[in-house]
């Protein structure tokens, strides 16, 4: 019930096309795909061990979306030009679709890593399907 | 101050009652907040919080002439053409899955003026049924049916009480300031008691935007 009462006296709305929320601009390359307004880029949190990507979003429409950050692949390049697949770090299990409200906005940063453990320097993802309510297309992004 | 509100919710322990300094944002790393926590908004269903004030307006004095304390509930000559109530409305309400129709429950507390003695206390609890429709992006109409009890409390050396029924046909016009918030005003009319008649003001918080109804 707390949290619900928070939530009312929280609640603040995403202005289409601002690339912002309550926190600042959203950091990275920006995007617009259907009616979600996205940011991508490098996070530098030292608790990531590999590449980390932010993601920072907003619902620029008047009805829930479905944010699908599990869809999103990833590929990067070792130290001698290699090119890696690369899987996101999700030990709980947490990554799945949820819907965002309407005019409403949120951001995650997910750490990217190779099968195998290399140090990988520049990582390239596809957020061509993040709307999962949008048909795919592929939409590569290198922050 | 929102903004830490915001925050307060987006980065709450997952176990009330625990503090919990937070040390990272990434995914995995993260010992306080769940994934998807800006997902929770849109599971919520569409609920509104209303606070109004209300003006009544009386035809006949709502209390004297139903009760039996006649002698305590004695109206003077000018009371008698003239009784008012005041005072404050919380109304909560929600869709119904009909939409555009919806439900409320409100509670009114307020003082009951021009009677004899000067002052009573009336308090009344209501539930209505309506229908709304946007006649712009940010002016809603609605129109409802609103039925309960009110009840009259005078305090004349002893505390007397006196109630009634309560049946009004409603309207209502309402301003969406943001996708949040709106501020709005009723009228309504008693079908039981022809005559009477109730004005509001007031504003409301919405937990979803434009209470999730998607035009």
């Amino acid at each position: 019930m707390n949290r619900l009462l928070l939530l009312l006296a929280a609640s603040c709305s995403y202005k289409a096309g601002s690339f912002s929320d309550f926190r600042g601009a959203f950091p990275g390359t920006r995007q617009t795909i259907g009616c979600v307004d996205l940011a991508v880029g490098r996070s530098s949190d030292p608790a990531a061990s590999g590449p980390a990507i932010s993601y920072s979003f907003g619902n620029r429409c008047l009805h829930p979306v479905t944010i699908d950050l599990a869809s999103i692949h990833a590929r990067g390049h070792d130290a001698d030009g290699l090119e890696h697949a690369l899987t996101a770090f999700d030990p709980r299990q947490e990554l799945r679709p949820l819907p965002l409200d309407s005019l409403f906005f949120g951001r995650e940063t997910i750490e990217y890593s190779a099968r195998i453990p290399l140090p990988i320097y520049d990582v390239c993802v596809d957020i061509g399907g993040i709307n999962a309510d949008e048909p795919h297309s592929e939409t590569w992004v290198c922050p | 101050m929102k903004a830490a509100l915001v925050l307060l919710l987006l980065a709450a322990p997952a176990h009330a009652g625990h503090s919990c300094a937070e040390t990272s944002e990434v995914l995995g790393h993260r010992q306080c907040s769940s994934y998807g926590a800006w997902g929770a908004l849109a599971r919520f269903p569409s609920i509104t919080f209303d606070t109004e004030l209300f003006h009544e307006h009386f035809a006949q004095p709502p209390v004297g002439s139903t009760t039996a304390s006649a002698g305590v509930f004695a109206m003077t000559g000018q009371a008698a053409s003239d009784s008012t109530a005041w005072g404050v409305r919380f109304r909560v309400g929600a869709p119904l899955m009909l939409h555009p129709l919806y439900f409320a429950f409100e509670l009114d507390i307020g003082g009951l003026s021009s009677v004899d003695p000067a002052y009573a206390l009336m308090s009344q609890a209501v539930a209505a049924v309506g229908a709304h429709a946007h006649v712009t992006q940010t002016i809603m109409l609605s129109a409802e049916l609103a039925g309960g009890a009110r009840m009259y409390s005078l305090m004349t050396g002893a505390e007397e009480t006196d109630g009634q029924g309560v049946l009004e046909a409603r309207g209502r016009i309402d301003w969406w300031a943001t996708p949040h918030m709106t501020f709005g005003a009723s009228i309504g009319t008693s079908l039981i008691d022809a005559g009477d008649q109730t004005f509001t003001v007031g504003f409301a918080g919405h937990l979803r935007a434009f209470d999730a109804h998607f035009y």
